[in-house]
């Protein structure tokens, strides 16, 4: 463990000095290694596994896409993705992920929580639970895009900060934020004393929000200041930029990030339109693995790779997939994860027939890897919950 | 109340039909009656009245969507006047919407259209006259292409993966059950079986939701012939048959069979909007109440069957069999809640006068209320003149995006980054300070007035005045539509 070093007192750290992010890493704060930090990209819709990670290349089900080899040996991998198989020997495969949730909203919420949607509990995102754990030395959790759980019973000074956009947060500087805050205060003590409430609570998204504004996390918006080459290899689109937004994220110290990376629900028409997501994957993915790899932050980076489902191998005649959680795939790499692949589905992709993995195993693999004991209970009020729903990690993967 | 208890109460509705006993008559003053009864046995003082421009905005927000308008002149707290204002309609349509299909995050751009259009629907409807078991029953038993019968789009959206899809959300949204874990496993602590769960289901086992060919976004919602609904139910996979939540002889006698009835979803609506139902009425006055007070008369809204058998789902049960007499009128709904003393009454920081509706609970305003709020404070409730339609629906857009997620009173840390650092509402608030002219007290007292609909405190003068005549009016705007005050009603 490095030893404590508020958020905000590494955030003010960093903003003073003359370089900014580049001369405020994570370990500015103490010696050792830098800060643990999750890059959760969404594959937002549902991405096919046989079009990524599972192909069937010669049956009914696996349409007109072709497999590749990779450097792992007996893996291949769909035909639109020649630059992560040329570094599948980084790559943890899961080809045996089983969910229970066909619909969008239930199965997002379970991707990014770790537990199916309850009407008794709000439960935290992965990010928030990160967030919450690893403690004051983490700076926060981002969701490049809209996030579909937050802070959840963790509360809300752990959810995430939900940027939309590519720009920058703008910001009116440190004096007009002293003033508002000041107004805003005199009103939420007076509105708590008529009404109820506690007025800190009220404010504390302020705070946090400020501290963005103010501080390194701010300039990792500012990708101009990437070399060209580093640009270029992440590729132009919305998720090459929230990738390359994302490494510097987590340079600044932010403990999660999610990407969302849109536009995977392909009922019709599947083969066309999946084929620019995947590239754009590819391109994106590797670049990250590179550019992690090259500032020696892969080790403590864990990158998953995910859809909240997978599709269904029976084309439908729309030439579309369907949803299909009863077996799809995902990644995870980096966090020095054991590279290799874990479970397999039929022949036909209809099942999962070795191995089978549920989204709370990845989870809790994940919040091992960080440093924080998935076997461990967190807090509902006064209820004490798990910390995964019931997950294991996979032992394959941890090395 | 137990699943027991509610079929006591509908028992004892039929008796009393047959015995051709009137039930007490439902209104503002025989509701107020109960809670006060309430509150006296629990030894609690109703709060006082709140003053009148308190109480406009409050109906204002809660009948139309926004704050009063600043030409309305004397405060208007009349309740029915509220609910015959041609306002009305359109936002009781959107917040029904919101109820039956909320918009979630990772919603597709297709199914928001779907939904859009599907509260559009909702509106033509109540402006129609219609009462909720028509609207209920046209969207559970729709058959058509989703252009004519666009009720449909619901189906469309939680019925085309299957029936124990469709199940959860009729359960939820129109019964006030919850009964998802059932679909796995019975109900550790309800009543709730497997059984229970995929009876349900089977009555959408033989819905049918298909694209039309070459038309965008258009559906066929129909009915299969044949088709069962098949489930693991207590670690065996089989046939399971249609199965009411409640199994009172609702439907003529006849408990649904399992291959004779061609349009099971016919026979399931007709028993979910007879008068005698002992959950659609209720969860239909709960989920209004619960918007108009900050809290359902049962909590939580969605678990009818696990709720004690006390005063207040006594009195969810009075008001519930107004409703249903009214012929499920939504305007009389509104009217005869928003007319009662409880609505009326003023803040009060306890939580258990909040509780017992005897002081008003501040309630977070939805999104786009919040929104439209804004654009009313900053003087564009309404397009200007020659304001183009794309520019103006542009600014909405944005103004929703502002307050997208904004479900409590704290401040999140993304709202307040949008907040702190929009351009765009930092451009509109300067925009808005424009209205507010003269000298620095009274222009606070005006802002004040139109934000929060009272005058500044002496505390607030003290840190307000001094910013006001710096010339930071931005920033004082600023902290009025950030406040969880402005964004409450109360």
């Amino acid at each position: 463990m490095t030893a404590p070093c508020s958020r905000r007192a590494f955030l003010r750290r960093a903003a003073v000095t003359a370089l900014g992010v580049w001369a405020a890493p994570r370990w500015a704060c103490a010696g050792g290694d830098p800060q643990a930090a999750l890059i959760l990209i969404w594959l937002r819709g549902g991405a096919s596994q046989l079009e990524t990670f599972d192909p069937k290349p010669g049956t009914p089900q696996g349409g007109p896409t072709r497999a590749i080899e990779t450097t792992q040996r007996g893996l291949r991998f769909a035909q639109g993705l020649p630059r992560l198989a040329a570094r599948a020997d980084r790559l943890c495969v899961l080809r045996s992920l089983r969910g229970s949730e066909g619909d969008h909203d239930r199965a997002s919420y379970l991707l990014h929580t770790g537990w199916r949607p309850s009407p008794a509990l709000d439960y935290p995102h992965l990010g928030a639970l990160l967030d919450a754990e690893l403690g004051p030395e983490a700076a926060g959790f981002v969701s490049l895009g809209p996030s579909p759980a937050r802070g959840g019973f963790r509360g809300a000074a752990h959810a995430p900060l939900e940027v939309e956009g590519e720009r920058a947060p703008g910001g009116r500087g440190a004096p007009g934020f002293a003033r508002q805050r000041e107004l805003l205060e005199a009103l939420e003590r007076g509105f708590a004393a008529r009404a109820g409430g506690d007025p800190q609570a009220r404010v504390t998204g302020f705070a946090q929000a400020r501290d963005v504004l103010e501080g390194p996390v701010r300039a990792a918006w500012e990708l101009e200041a990437e070399p060209v080459a580093v640009r270029g290899a992440y590729g132009a689109s919305l998720l090459g930029r929230r990738l390359l937004i994302a490494r510097r994220l987590v340079e600044a110290g932010v403990a999660a990030v999610v990407v969302e990376a849109p536009g995977w629900d392909h009922h019709e028409d599947l083969f066309r339109q999946h084929a620019p997501r995947i590239d754009e994957l590819d391109r994106g993915l590797s670049a990250l693995l590179d550019d992690l790899q090259a500032k020696q932050r892969l080790s403590r980076t864990v990158i998953a790779c995910l859809g909240e489902f997978g599709r269904t191998p029976t084309i439908n005649p729309r030439q579309g997939r369907d949803h299909f959680p009863q077996a799809f795939s995902g990644l995870l790499a980096g966090g020095g994860l054991r590279p290799g692949v874990v479970g397999a589905t039929a022949p036909d992709g209809s099942q999962v027939v070795e191995r089978p993995l549920r989204v709370a195993d990845v989870h809790a693999t994940i919040l091992e890897r960080l440093g924080v004991d998935p076997r461990g209970i967190q807090l509902a009020g006064d209820r004490p919950v798990g910390r995964v729903d019931e997950g294991q990690s996979i032992p394959e993967v941890l090395g | 109340m137990s699943r027991a208890a509610l079929l006591c109460a509908a028992a004892a509705w039929l008796a009393a039909s047959a015995a051709g006993d009137e039930p007490p008559p439902v209104s503002a003053a025989s509701i107020d009656a109960a809670l006060l009864e309430e509150g006296a046995r629990l030894g609690l003082e109703p709060a006082p009245l709140a003053g009148p421009a308190a109480r406009a905005r409050r109906l204002a927000l809660d009948a139309w969507g926004t704050l009063p308008d600043a030409q309305d002149g004397a405060p208007r707290t009349d309740a029915a006047a509220a609910v015959d204002d041609p306002r009305f309609l359109p936002y009781a349509a959107e917040r029904l919407a919101r109820a039956w299909w909320p918009a979630r995050a990772a919603e597709t751009p297709a199914l928001a259209l779907l939904r859009e259009d599907f509260g559009r629907w909702l509106e033509a409807r109540l402006r129609a006259g219609d009462g909720l078991d028509q609207l209920a029953a046209d969207v559970l038993g729709a058959e058509g292409t989703s252009d004519e019968a666009r009720g449909a789009s619901f189906l469309v959206a939680f019925g085309a993966t299957g029936g124990a899809d469709a199940a959860r959300p009729v359960a939820r949204r129109f019964l006030g059950l919850s009964w998802d874990c059932a679909r796995c496993h019975d109900h550790p602590f309800g009543e709730a079986t497997q059984e229970d769960f995929h009876g349900l289901a089977a009555f959408f086992a033989r819905l049918r939701v298909r694209p039309v060919p070459g038309r965008q976004l258009v559906f066929k919602v129909g009915e299969a012939p044949l088709g069962e609904h098949r489930a693991e139910v207590a670690g065996e996979h089989r046939e399971v048959a249609p199965r009411l939540p409640a199994a009172p002889a609702l439907d003529g006698g006849k408990a649904p069979t399992h291959a004779s009835d061609t349009s099971r979803r016919a026979r399931f609506t007709r028993w979910l909007t007879d008068p005698r139902n002992p959950y659609f009425a209720r969860a239909q006055v709960n989920r209004v109440w619960s918007e108009l007070f900050g809290r359902g008369l049962v909590e939580p809204l969605d678990e009818l069957d696990a709720a004690p058998d006390d005063a207040r789902a006594r009195l969810l049960a009075h008001v519930a069999q107004g409703f249903a007499a009214s012929g499920f009128s939504l305007p009389w709904l509104y009217r005869t809640l928003l007319s009662t003393e409880a609505y009326a009454r003023g803040l009060a920081p306890d939580l258990a006068r909040q509780d017992a509706c005897l002081a008003a609970r501040p309630r977070p305003l939805p999104p786009e209320t919040r929104g439209r709020a804004l654009l009313a404070l900053v003087g564009r409730a309404r397009p200007a003149p020659g304001e183009l339609p794309r520019v103006r629906a542009a600014l909405e857009a944005r103004v929703r995006a502002w307050f997208a997620g904004a479900e409590g009173l704290d401040l999140l840390p993304g709202q307040a980054l949008v907040q702190l650092s929009d351009p765009g509402l930092l451009g509109l608030l300067a925009q808005g300070t424009g209205r507010f002219t003269g000298r620095p007290e009274a222009r606070l007292g005006a802002l004040f007035r139109a934000a929060l609909s009272r005058s500044p405190t002496a505390a607030e003068r003290r840190v307000f005045l001094p910013a006001l005549r710096r010339d930071q009016a931005v920033d004082v705007m600023w902290a009025l539509v950030s406040s969880s005050e402005f964004a409450s009603n109360h």
